[in-house]
């Protein structure tokens, strides 16, 4: 990975904040900061994951930067095809429409996700037909290539999605986000609802297509083994702030933030035989009444005084692993005192 | 020696429905003893939530029908066939919920919206007691608390809708040891829930097991929540027990080509492994099958697969393999 280059989409204190009106019956007033302020860069066929647990916002980022919800401010830089680079946040859908084509989602429900009145032809084309393709044979010509890409073959086309399995149907939805040749995929939680066995061929699909088609993906999953299955880097969320950004093995290997140590803790092992008496307590707190201070602070085996009180930023380290110098990201007061060695140091 | 407490004996069974007929259950053959901990493991479809369910007569009949087999519940010493009495009747009503109880995956769907947290379980202690209105209260807030449930007394007088859902699931643990259980039934109780908190109901889950020493069945479709909870596993296919043997035995030196696929398709943090997929997908429950449930999908697979059931062979150290190759 080049982390010199342009980045492909860099997303810069990003906000999206729901105000909860009083109704009549409503005895709960104020804003909810689903997403408070999240930066981050996906570079250039690069997979960017980005985990958390529910609630925590990372659905929500990435709805964000497609615009399917209008986010409350901040921005999200695009580097288009053509080499421009434009912010996504302030355009209006007709001004966006010609780089829909190159920012497309594959959706974690294969059941919902799928028009049941379509077949899959018409599924595959559609994002074709909206982008002003019109010729009958070339769209079809086109359908067919996908869906034998995904694994599936075309006398497949004529069914409706209601003849396929779940395994199956994930792969039309994939075909369907990469029939206009995209350059950027956000995948919410794209394998969460499959069995395990298919799980692992959807998640070989989507590395092997990545490389074929020169693909960068913002991952988004509550799964950490999923993620380190096939992310580059990783951002950690909690309580719509990112507390941890790094290479995906430097995170697993040695994390940096306290949420980050605690939700490796949690995911049970298959080669283990005692369950840990190290997990962490208590749930992720209510995001319209969130914790002063570092929002993780009140479950934090580590917090001290100093994180009541302030909220941490997002501090950029330079740390040593495998024997290379790397740069990562946590937002934590007392990273030194607690992970860092002598060697690595923050960059100010 | 162990002590038998249910008893599944060469039990098969249909689901007949418009769309067809589907045998989901062939030939289970599974003996829980008194305070062990058995992980039933399987994909969707397997008919592992369908076995937890028949000893307590929970399936729709008679679109569920056994066609084969019995369910024996050894009480007392004396055996009683489950699948001999009335679905709703006297006996079954005495098992269900006091001495076979279940913990399930949707603790919204299956605890009541429009009833208290406090009014449900004092219920279904009553239904099973004689205590009086205000013994049962005072048992279902130490039930509670031996949930880990923090404020107990004000939970007591919760909606189900004004929880978590990890304190939902903690509610639904109260409930189901509410009557001191002999078994108890987790069926997927964590699936629904984020990984820290699927850790805090895990131990809470095997503490209360210890605690109350009853016997736990715990359900799941994941390998890794089984590993460290239960003392044998049972994995499932189409219907059928594939492997069944202790913990170590199926997940160190797994012997059905199933088990070893379904363990190396799974990442995990702690290896650099790469993963290796299972090719095909479930087979559609209403297609028949000959020979081997998994032969479709198996690496190993011979001419006598395709036409012949394996038998379910007992290894060294009572390690049990269904497949002809092991």
């Amino acid at each position: 990975m080049d982390y010199n280059s342009t980045p492909l989409v860099q997303v810069e204190s990003l906000q999206m904040h729901f105000s909860m009106k009083g109704g009549a019956f409503s005895r709960r007033q104020g804003t909810i900061k689903a997403v408070d302020g999240v930066n981050f860069k996906v570079y250039p066929n690069e997979t960017f994951g980005l985990v958390g647990e529910s609630g925590c916002g990372k659905t929500t980022v990435g709805r964000a930067i497609l615009k399917a919800m209008q986010p409350t401010g901040g921005k999200v830089l695009y580097n288009s095809k053509n080499g421009e680079t434009i912010d996504l946040v302030p355009m209006t859908n007709k001004e966006i429409r010609p780089y829909r084509q190159e920012i497309q989602m594959i959706f974690q429900d294969p059941y919902s996700s799928l028009s049941p009145r379509m077949t899959v032809q018409e599924i595959l084309e559609e994002p074709l037909r909206l982008a002003g393709h019109t010729n009958k044979d070339f769209l079809y010509q086109k359908a067919a290539e996908m869906i034998q890409q995904v694994g599936l073959r075309s006398s497949h086309l004529m069914r409706y999605p209601h003849a396929f399995s779940g395994g199956q149907r994930q792969r039309i939805g994939i075909g369907r986000a990469l029939i206009t040749n995209p350059r950027f995929i956000v995948a919410d939680e794209a394998v969460s609802a499959l069995d395990v066995s298919v799980q692992a061929q959807i998640l070989e699909i989507l590395s092997e297509l990545k490389a074929k088609m020169d693909l960068s993906f913002l991952f988004i999953s509550h799964d950490l083994s999923v993620v380190k299955y096939l992310c580059d880097r990783v951002g950690v969320m909690y309580l719509g702030r990112i507390v941890e950004v790094a290479d995906t093995d430097a995170l697993f290997k040695d994390p940096l933030h306290p949420y980050t140590e605690a939700l490796m803790h949690a995911i049970p092992d298959i080669n283990e035989r005692e369950i840990r008496s190290d997990i962490l307590a208590g749930e992720i707190p209510d995001a319209s009444n969130p914790p002063s201070g570092c929002a993780f602070h009140n479950r934090c085996k580590y917090a001290k005084d100093k994180c009541k009180n302030e909220v941490p930023a997002l501090r950029d380290f330079i740390s040593t692993f495998n024997g290379k110098e790397i740069f990562r990201q946590s937002a934590c007061h007392f990273v030194e005192e607690i992970y860092l060695q002598s060697n690595d140091k923050e960059i100010i | 020696m162990r002590k038998k407490l249910l008893e599944y004996k060469n039990i098969a069974a249909q689901f007949h429905t418009i769309e067809g007929t589907t045998n989901t259950l062939n030939d289970i053959d599974l003996t829980i003893y008194e305070g062990m901990s058995l992980g039933i493991v399987g994909e969707s479809g397997c008919g592992k939530s369908v076995t937890s369910r028949l000893p307590i007569r929970l399936l729709p009949e008679p679109m569920f029908k056994v066609t084969k087999g019995e369910v024996i519940y050894h009480r007392d010493g004396k055996p009683f066939d489950v699948m001999k009495a009335k679905q709703n009747g006297k006996e079954i009503n005495k098992i269900r919920g006091k001495e076979i109880s279940m913990i399930f995956q949707e603790p919204m769907s299956s605890l009541s919206p429009i009833h208290t947290v406090g009014s449900q379980m004092v219920e279904l202690i009553r239904q099973h007691s004689d205590m009086n209105k205000k013994q049962a209260k005072e048992h279902a807030i130490s039930m509670l608390e031996r949930a880990r449930v923090p404020r107990a007394r004000d939970v007591f007088d919760d909606y189900t809708f004004q929880l978590s859902g990890g304190m939902r699931q903690r509610v639904m643990i109260a409930m189901g040891i509410s009557c001191s259980p002999r078994l108890l039934f987790a069926d997927e109780p964590t699936t629904a829930l984020d990984v820290t908190i699927q850790a805090q109901i895990l131990g809470l889950i095997k503490d209360v097991q210890r605690e109350q020493n009853m016997a736990l069945v715990l359900i799941t479709h994941d390998l890794a929540v089984v590993a460290n909870m239960v003392d044998e596993i049972a994995v499932f296919y189409l219907g059928y027990i594939v492997e069944q043997g202790s913990t170590d035995q199926v997940l160190k030196t797994p012997k059905h080509p199933y088990t070893k696929a379904l363990i190396e398709s799974i990442p995990t943090l702690h290896t650099d492994q790469a993963l290796k997929p299972i090719k095909g997908s479930i087979p559609d429950p209403y297609s028949k099958i000959t020979g081997c449930p998994f032969w479709k999908r198996c690496d190993k697979v011979t001419d006598k697969c395709r036409q012949e059931v394996p038998p379910f062979v007992t290894h060294e150290n009572d390690h049990k393999v269904r497949c002809f190759e092991a």
